[in-house]
């Protein structure tokens, strides 16, 4: 009872520790408090929650069988996502998923009038253009927009220099700055809801 | 300018956030399920111990991962050392040539002007007169003769040749 209450309190390493030892029960524990954002993380790359619910399992089952070889130079997140990334990595290059198709979005824009739908439309047009990009920049890019990472942590996800992680990153803005300055979809969206080329602009302006 | 190129970043990675399209099933019983799933592949799952093949092949690639991060930071030092001690070397050698020369050029003047004066003594003489000027010259004869008279038509001449 001491130990459920308790458990919260004892950090990843120690539960590393303990799992090395042979308590296969402390692995549930780093499950439980991992299992989300690597869901979250797979599905940025995979779009498919089963298949996602896939790399997850085999990503946890990967971080079990080489437990003893996590030395704890980084942290265990960070190790584990790094597993994440190159188990999704791999499944995108055997199953060649494609996508970024952009052409359906272009049908669904034209085809629907709302502000709701076409608001749909757009963002899933970012996700495409977000999907277009180099894998080592859309990794950099997910991790610290979506998943708030350091570019520290980035590093260690991606197995790079601090100043690689931070190169692609900017990289990926960069690029997705460029293309969506140059696509009329995305800019008439954002006349219409006031988007963030408008605030881009007085910030621009503001700034000069 | 590069300061607003990066807010124009700034907003748009926050813009991205804002329209993050992934959305994860909030039901408990999902995340339960799928824990179990993982546990029951975990229970499943063997841990074989390394082979000694396999422990040497993660030790080198262990120490290759380190090295090759200590030696890149060593590359990079050494390169930015190397072109700090030549760029401190040509200024020290620029410098130590400028002030040779200065040197030997002085010194090259002073031996050409004894050795032309001991080879001939009388046009050298001659050679240094004429760049006395006018006024040289008259007081050159000033200094030899004494009486008033002399000295008064020097001046007179002198003030008629200004």
């Amino acid at each position: 009872m001491k130990r459920e209450t308790d458990i919260g309190l004892i950090t990843d390493q120690q539960l590393v520790e303990e799992v090395r030892e042979g308590h296969r029960a402390s692995f549930s524990e780093l499950v439980k408090r991992h299992q989300r954002g690597l869901l979250r993380l797979s599905m940025r790359f995979m779009k498919d929650l089963d298949i996602s619910q896939d790399v997850v399992q085999e990503a946890f089952i990967k971080a079990f069988e080489k437990l003893h070889l996590f030395e704890g130079r980084s942290s265990f997140k960070s190790w584990l996502y790094q597993i994440a990334v190159n188990t999704a990595r791999n499944k995108l290059r055997e199953n060649r998923y494609d996508f970024s198709n952009i052409d359906d979005v272009h049908l669904s824009v034209s085809a629907t009038a709302e502000k709701g739908l076409v608001h749909q439309a757009v963002s899933e047009m970012i996700q495409v253009e977000v999907d277009r990009l180099p894998f080592k920049q859309k990794t950099a890019l997910v991790l610290r927009v979506y998943e708030d990472m350091s570019f520290a942590e980035i590093a260690e996800v991606m197995q790079c220099p601090y100043d690689t992680a931070k190169a692609n990153y900017r990289h990926a803005l960069i690029k997705l700055k460029e293309t969506f300055e140059t696509q009329s979809e995305l800019k008439t969206w954002t006349e219409d809801v006031g988007g963030f080329f408008m605030e881009l602009n007085t910030k621009f302006v503001e700034a000069e | 300018m590069k300061s607003t190129s990066r807010m124009k970043e700034n907003i748009l990675a926050k813009k991205l956030k804002k329209e993050d399209p992934i959305e994860l099933p909030m039901d408990e019983k999902f995340f339960e399920n799928l824990h179990d799933q993982i546990m029951k592949a975990v229970e499943k799952t063997e841990v074989k111990p390394l082979s000694r093949w396999a422990k040497t092949w993660v030790f080198l690639e262990t120490n290759t991962v380190r090295s090759r991060a200590m030696s890149k930071k060593i590359v990079k030092t050494s390169f930015v050392g190397l072109v700090l001690a030549t760029g401190f070397a040509f200024f020290a050698l620029s410098a130590k040539m400028y002030s040779d020369v200065y040197v030997a050029q002085n010194q090259g003047n002073q031996t050409k002007i004894v050795n032309e004066a001991t080879k001939s003594p009388m046009e050298w003489s001659e050679l240094v007169v004429s760049y006395q000027n006018e006024n040289d010259f008259y007081a050159d004869i000033l200094s030899q003769k004494n009486d008033l008279g002399t000295i008064v038509e020097i001046d007179r001449v002198l003030t008629g040749s200004l």
